[in-house]
């Protein structure tokens, strides 16, 4: 009996100087990651704080937040937006539910020099967890990135807008040379309307450039918004963009259809849901095969609208998908197929989002691309 | 009817390109070119034009307030402002008989204003 109780007794010891061990680890571990997190009670307040949160904010070991809690190291332009994370957190029914997996928010706060830090922060709710009982929030310094996005930002704005005049000159422009060479276009050689041509379509192609230079400005800095609200019939409005597209699709040798349900009309801004179809229409050609085709259908769900563009295109690979809408991307192969900035589909994006839609992209190598776009009958 | 306009704008090509536009395409009377703020208050209270155009963003005055200028001199005929961004329309609800068109449109935007008044 007494050599059995000395066993248990000498187990017991392994086991709590393992535990001692794995804690040891465990800390050393989240020590040396760039990431600190932070421990919250069930009503969150403070419990503690790992030594790189503590390094992050600059702090010896054993730091402790103001009395009147974290939320006064937050920047007060930012304290809105940690709230509302932390109630969603917390499961407030009137908000959507914070999916620990993918949510994040960013947000300056203030370390031992006063000096503001962005930090992404990212929270798990383990109240139901009895070794946690509370909220594990992870924070990341990322002023690098935020601040490239500020710069990039800043730049697109600044190029969109002083390039807008000299567009508009060139294009007003034209229209007086048009005008001009109507008056003698007999004695003209072909070259003239057909250069004539190719500079309009140029100056075009640089309008839309500025304007999606600006727009994804505005979408970074979370200042974009909708103009105008019209009732709009959206069968009206495909075809039309079809129409106009049709030019560009004769050339690639890609026949477009269209099946529209008829329905309710849609209040949205006319010009940027314009903008979004032609976006669409015109990838859907670029990224086609000679010969290919695209099918586009509309049609009334309980939700809204549900428009779909099938193409029988080039396709991308699930890594392309999966990056589509980052400003700037371009895929090694779309680079090979056709000229672009890769701002289009992010504006694309942006635009639906914005009036309170979904667009989602399914695609298959060397098969086709299928995008679908579901747009509230009413925007918020 | 001749139709006559005051052009406010401080980019000189774009002010010039407007001003050749409108004589050329539209036959429309261009009666002052200004290139700031206090020119376009003094070309447009003084030539009353049939419109006026005021470019929103005229350094180191801004286009707005030269037209709240013009309204309380007594100008009443439309005014076309444009602005450099879409969108920039928001905020002068106390301005009556203002047209916004985008810089960015080219003269398309200025077309459909000048075919709605008929021009």
């Amino acid at each position: 009996m007494s050599s059995e109780k000395d066993t248990l007794s000498a187990t017991n010891s392994e086991l709590r100087a393992g535990d001692h061990n794995a804690r040891y680890l465990y800390e050393t571990a989240l020590g040396a990651l760039p990431t600190g997190v932070i421990h919250l009670s069930a009503d969150g307040a403070f419990l503690g704080a790992t030594s790189a949160m503590e390094r992050m904010l600059g702090h010896p070991p054993g730091w402790e937040p103001p009395e009147g809690g974290l939320l006064e190291l937050v920047h007060p332009d930012d304290q809105e937006v940690g709230v509302a994370a932390l109630a969603r957190l917390a499961g407030d029914p009137a908000l959507e539910p914070w999916d620990s997996t993918t949510d994040s928010v960013d947000l300056r706060v203030r370390n031992v020099d006063g000096d503001y830090r962005w930090l992404e922060a990212r929270g798990t709710d383990l109240r139901q967890d009895p070794q946690v009982a509370g909220y594990l929030v992870s924070f990341t310094d990322v002023t690098s990135r935020v601040e490239a996005t500020q710069y990039r930002s800043q730049f697109f704005r600044t190029a969109a807008h002083e390039l807008r005049a000299p567009v508009a000159t060139m294009l007003g422009r034209l229209d007086i040379l048009e005008a001009t060479l109507e008056k003698v276009k007999a004695d003209l050689p072909t070259t003239v309307p057909a250069t004539v041509e190719h500079l309009r379509s140029s100056a075009l192609r640089m309008q839309r450039l500025v304007g999606d230079l600006m727009d994804s400005a505005r979408m970074d800095s979370g200042e974009f918004n909708l103009v105008r609200r019209d009732n709009v019939d959206l069968a009206a409005l495909i075809t039309k963009e079809i129409a106009d597209l049709a030019v560009e699709a004769a050339e690639r040798n890609v026949t477009i259809t269209k099946r529209v349900t008829p329905g309710p009309k849609v209040t949205v801004d006319p010009v940027r849901i314009s903008q979004v179809i032609a976006n669409l229409l015109s990838n859907a050609c670029r990224y086609g095969k000679n010969g290919g085709a695209v099918m586009v259908t509309a049609d009334p769900t309980r939700d809204g609208w549900c428009i779909r563009l099938v193409d029988t295109g080039i396709g991308m690979d699930a890594e392309t998908v999966a990056r589509l809408g980052e400003p700037l991307f371009r895929s090694e192969r779309a680079k090979e197929h056709s000229v672009g900035t890769g701002l289009g589909f992010a504006v694309t994006k942006g635009i639906v989002e914005a009036h309170g839609g979904t667009l989602t992209v399914e695609s298959e190598l060397d098969r086709g691309t299928t995008v679908t776009v579901l747009l509230p009958y009413d925007a918020d | 009817m001749t139709v006559s306009v005051v052009i406010c704008d401080d980019d000189p090509q774009i002010r010039d390109m407007w001003a050749d536009w409108l004589e050329l395409l539209r036959d429309i009377d261009v009666v002052g070119r200004a290139a700031s703020g206090e020119e376009a208050i003094s070309f447009i209270l003084e030539k009353q034009p049939t419109f006026a155009m005021v470019d929103r963003s005229m350094p180191p005055g801004d286009g707005i307030t030269a037209i709240r200028a013009v309204r309380a001199g007594g100008y009443r005929g439309p005014i076309v402002v444009v602005s450099g961004e879409d969108g920039e329309e928001a905020g002068e609800t106390d301005l009556t008989d203002v047209h916004y068109v985008s810089k960015a449109s080219g003269p398309s935007a200025l077309a459909t204003f000048l075919d709605g008044m008929g021009w």
